[in-house]
């Protein structure tokens, strides 16, 4: 085949450089000759370009073997890390471990999220603060000329409710003295830092939700909005502290300070009465240095620290007169009322109880001369409910209800109507629930009449007037349920309730005592049968009556009968004895009660009256036990160890004797037979002869057991047995057993193969055991390995 | 190849920088190799990292160091399918045949697509030299180099080979070239 008829195939080796050197020029210099062999060639250059081209983009890159080195490297100092055990599997851990802190802390997080939620959801005055903490908008409110302890100031918020409260609460322990007996806490240094710049109107800004929570920490903040109109602002701080500012609108925040005006300012102590906040003179806005005509003359040195204070102050936005109270949260030590300024008594509103407990002669008496107290007192018994004991006496319990200031008095008196065993008074301050109460009242009635008003203008669409009318309804609604509240507080407030438990004098004597008796009496008699009826009878010649009754009857021929009897008490001893003469007493126990009826425990017995009870007697006849006073084992051998096994069996039930137990093993002429005999004692005898005759006695051993004496010294109530353990063997064999080397062979590979047995069964044992964790090993490296060469491995 | 055996051993007995000769004296044939299975650059050259590193892994266990080269091919082979495989259940086995009816001849991407299936239908002792020819610009002494491949057979498989090749493309090939 010559060049030009090969071109054809091997135009593209030409290309490709695959033949030798000659017969690659060879080749071109044809092709240059002959036109058709030059255009395959140069066809099979333009494809090998072309596709070369096309393939270009596609090509290793040039730094392919160094980059597939630096992998390897890279590779190979993970791979290290690799082979140390664990360290997957700690980075697995690793990861459940942070996957198992993150839901923890989720938890923990919403834990707290759900619990805010109760707690605000138990408190909606406290489900409004987080409204409050979520915006944040503050404006500054200038303060009043007021005493600089009260600096007015506000912190509103943008609260994009149409009605809305917000109230924020909280403790501070930082309570050191200072200028009204102590140390303001945070919250009123925060506050007092108005006081500075109060004349040039600056006041406290709470504009950050971080300062807003602290104030949640330190103290109290109260915000209430009339619908669209002006807000007033109250603060509460529970170490004593109050400040209150006014005004403004709700949408412009900022706006605030151009309106507020802070009316009056009080402290207020605890536990001091009440007094309409409306009383409390009236302050001059912006006569900063004027004295507070409410204000004590020297308070901050009477009061001392920890001193429970209330401070009011009330805010005029408007035409709106609001109130805004702090109350103190401490308890402190009783202060005389002089001390304190008048005003701050008014506001007190407390519930004052009081639970006696009072031994008098006569109830009726005390009642009537509690009657004519309470009505001079003018107040009046409540509810009255009596008891009258088993002995006659009464006890009674009587609600008292007399105004709180004729509490004391009425008190005191009661020492003069008998005993008092134990006295309780109470006190609740119900203040800030009532001022809350007062404050939510009028808010709702401002809101009703805005309604009424917008009702009466009758502007708008049907629709939003029927929504005003609904509006209206629900506020009307709140209102009269706030009334309730209100009226409920005034009727607990105005009269305090005074609860006597009122007892007769040995009202918890016991008027009688009881005296029951219970006897158990255990029989052995001869015949359980006889002694059953003839107890029976006992019972009810004694005029006494069987209550239950029953026999029961064993196997081994024993018998037993119970009986309950009822009889009465002065003829119990008699029957007792006459029931014991029936056979020998095995347990004999009585059981004597005496229960006083109708008495207090603790209190001393006294001659009250003794009642018996019917005497009940448990009373059980049983047959004597079975006493084995003989046992013997007798060994006969006989050739036909079968036969005179059986014909053994049938003497033995012939002469009324039971067989315990019976066997026989072995086979041919190597026979063993046990039978195991129980008998009559008084037919041991002939038993033992009998079954002597089956062959030829190998051994008799006969021993006698004595039954210890009864108590009385007599002989003893006992079923007396014999026990004969009987063996037939067969007569021995000549050959003897087998030994020597054969022998020690034969046990060894018996043992040995016992051993082999034993190996086989362990091993399959561990197999079992270990095998299922080995597939599931197995399983799990099988389904990594595959998992990992599956997945795409990253580029470097 | 005595050099090449003497660094397999050298590998097996651990030393690393045998074993990187060896990379650099077989990375364009596996590329080659994983290139006519998986046709995309990317997925090349993590797969053909993969099988050193694979290699590397099971090099211990290799019994014939004189079989190094089909061996490492094989691992190249085996993971490209499995990735092939892994793909073909997320991509429509049709699509392939459908696009090959719309081509548009002046498309670069066409035109590879177009030859990179050619190269795909190629029997794969055509399709190695066929590769290293036309995708790593391999002159024919260094194909025989790489392969290992005796002069006769490889011109063989390199003449048949591309011939097949210019087969499968012509059609396309020729509308491209002569458009009239």
């Amino acid at each position: 085949m010559t060049l030009h008829e090969r071109m054809d195939s091997i135009a593209d080796l030409v290309v490709a450089g695959g033949l030798s050197v000659e017969d690659q020029a060879e080749a071109e210099r044809h092709a240059t000759q002959c036109p058709a062999c030059g255009a395959l060639l140069r066809d099979a250059r333009e494809f090998s370009a072309w596709t070369k081209g096309v393939l270009r983009p596609d090509a290793p890159p040039s730094d392919l073997e160094d980059r597939l080195i630096e992998r390897f490297r890279a590779e190979g100092r993970t791979q290290k890390r690799r082979f140390i055990v664990g360290y997957r599997v700690l980075k697995v851990t690793g990861s459940i471990a942070a996957a198992a802190a993150l839901v923890v802390l989720g938890n923990l997080f919403q834990a707290r999220q759900e619990a805010e939620g109760q707690l605000a959801a138990s408190d909606p005055d406290r489900s409004r603060s987080r409204e409050f903490y979520d915006t944040d908008t503050a404006v500054d409110v200038p303060t009043g000329g007021i005493d600089p302890s009260f600096p007015a100031t506000s912190s509103a918020t943008k609260y994009n409710e149409y009605f809305g409260r917000i109230d924020v609460e909280g403790r501070n322990g930082d309570d050191k003295p200072s200028a009204f007996g102590r140390r303001p806490n945070r919250l009123e240094e925060r506050l007092g830092e108005g006081l500075d710049e109060a004349s040039k109107s600056r006041a406290i800004r709470g504009d950050s939700k971080q300062q807003l929570r602290k104030e949640k920490e330190e103290g109290a903040l109260g915000l209430s909005a009339p619908p669209g109109g002006k807000p007033s602002v109250e603060f509460r701080s529970h170490s004593g502290w109050f400040l209150a500012g006014a005004g403004g609108d709700m949408d412009k925040p900022g706006k605030l300070d151009q309106q507020g005006e802070v009316l009056r300012a009080k402290p207020v102590r605890k536990n001091d009465q009440n007094r309409d906040l409306a009383d409390l003179p009236k302050l001059d806005p912006g006569a900063k240095d004027a004295p507070d005509p409410g204000k004590p003359e020297a308070p901050r040195q009477r009061l001392k620290h920890g001193e429970p204070t209330v401070s009011t102050l009330a805010v005029a936005v408007d035409e709106l007169d609001l109130k805004a109270t702090v109350a103190a949260g401490e308890e402190g030590k009783e202060q005389h009322p002089s001390t304190l300024h008048p005003g701050l008594q008014d506001i007190r509103k407390i519930i004052r109880t009081a639970e006696v407990s009072l031994e008098v002669d006569s109830y009726e008496a005390t009642y009537t001369k509690l009657s004519e107290l309470v009505t001079a007192e003018k107040g009046l018994v409540s509810s009255a409910s009596t008891q009258k004991a088993a002995n006659g006496k009464m006890q009674a319990t009587v609600i008292l209800r007399v105004p709180p200031d004729r509490f004391e008095a009425v008190l005191a008196r009661l020492r003069d109507f008998g005993t008092i065993r134990s006295q309780n008074v109470d006190s609740e301050d119900v203040t800030k629930a009532y001022v809350d109460l007062e404050t939510r009242r009028k808010s709702k009635e401002i809101l009703a009449e805005r309604l009424s008003k917008l009702l009466a203008e009758g502007k708008g669409t049907v629709k939003d007037l029927m929504e005003v009318e609904v509006q209206l309804g629900a506020t009307n609604e709140a209102i009269e349920q706030i009334k309730g509240e209100i009226k409920y507080y005034d009727n607990r407030i105005a009269l305090s309730s005074l609860t006597l438990q009122i007892s007769e004098k040995d009202f918890g004597q016991p008027f009688e005592f009881v005296q029951t008796l219970q006897a158990n009496l255990a029989l052995t008699v001869r015949d359980p049968d006889e002694a059953y009826t003839k107890a029976q009878k006992e019972i009810t010649d004694a005029g006494g009556q069987v209550v239950d009754s029953r026999m029961n009857r064993q196997s081994d021929g024993s018998s037993t009968g119970t009986i309950r009897g009822r009889v009465d008490a002065d003829k119990f001893q008699s029957l007792r004895e006459s029931l014991k003469k029936l056979g020998i007493a095995t347990n004999d126990t009585v059981n004597q009660q005496k229960t006083a009826h109708g008495g207090r425990e603790g209190l001393s017995k006294t001659d009250a009256p003794l009642r018996k009870e019917q005497a009940v007697l448990d009373l059980s006849v049983s047959s004597p036990p079975i006493f084995v006073t003989r046992r013997s084992q007798l060994v006969v051998e006989t050739a036909d160890v079968d036969g005179a096994y059986q014909n053994s069996r049938r003497s033995v039930e012939a002469s009324g004797g039971k067989i315990v137990d019976g066997s026989l093993t072995g086979r041919g002429d190597r026979m063993v037979a046990v039978l195991k005999i129980q008998a009559e004692a008084d037919r041991f005898g002939a038993l033992m002869e009998s079954l002597k005759a089956a062959g030829k006695v190998k051994s008799a051993a006969v021993s006698s057991v004595l039954p210890t004496a009864a108590a009385d010294g007599g002989a003893p109530l006992l079923r007396e047995r014999a026990e004969i353990e009987f063996t037939l063997v067969s007569p021995p064999q000549l050959i003897g057993e087998e030994n020597g080397l054969l022998k020690t062979l034969h046990d060894t590979m018996a043992g040995s193969w016992t051993g082999l047995l034993w190996s086989v069964e362990k091993l399959f044992v561990g197999i079992s055991l270990a095998g299922p964790w080995m597939i599931v090993l197995a399983l799990g490296v099988f389904f990594w390995r595959r998992r990992r060469k599956k997945s795409p491995s990253a580029a470097p | 190849m005595d050099e090449d055996l003497d660094r397999i051993r050298r590998a097996q007995s651990g030393d690393r920088t045998a074993f990187e000769d060896l990379i650099r004296a077989h990375a364009r044939l596996v590329w080659a190799s994983v290139y006519g299975w998986v046709r995309d650059r990317g997925s090349t050259e993590d797969l053909v990292q993969d099988t050193f590193l694979k290699a590397w892994e099971a090099l211990k266990d290799l019994k014939q160091p004189e079989a190094f080269r089909s061996w490492l091919l094989t691992i190249a082979r085996r993971l490209a399918l499995r990735q092939a495989e892994l793909r073909g259940r997320n991509e429509p086995t049709s699509e392939l045949e459908e696009k090959a009816a719309r081509v548009d001849a002046s498309d670069p991407e066409e035109a590879r697509d177009q030859v990179q299936k050619a190269l795909a239908r190629l029997p794969e002792r055509y399709r190695l030299p066929v590769t290293l020819h036309f995708l790593n610009g391999m002159e024919y002494g260094a194909i025989e180099k790489s392969t290992g491949l005796a002069n006769g057979s490889l011109r063989g498989l390199v003449a048949r080979g591309v011939a097949k090749l210019r087969a499968e493309l012509a059609p396309w090939w020729r509308s491209r070239h002569d458009p009239a």
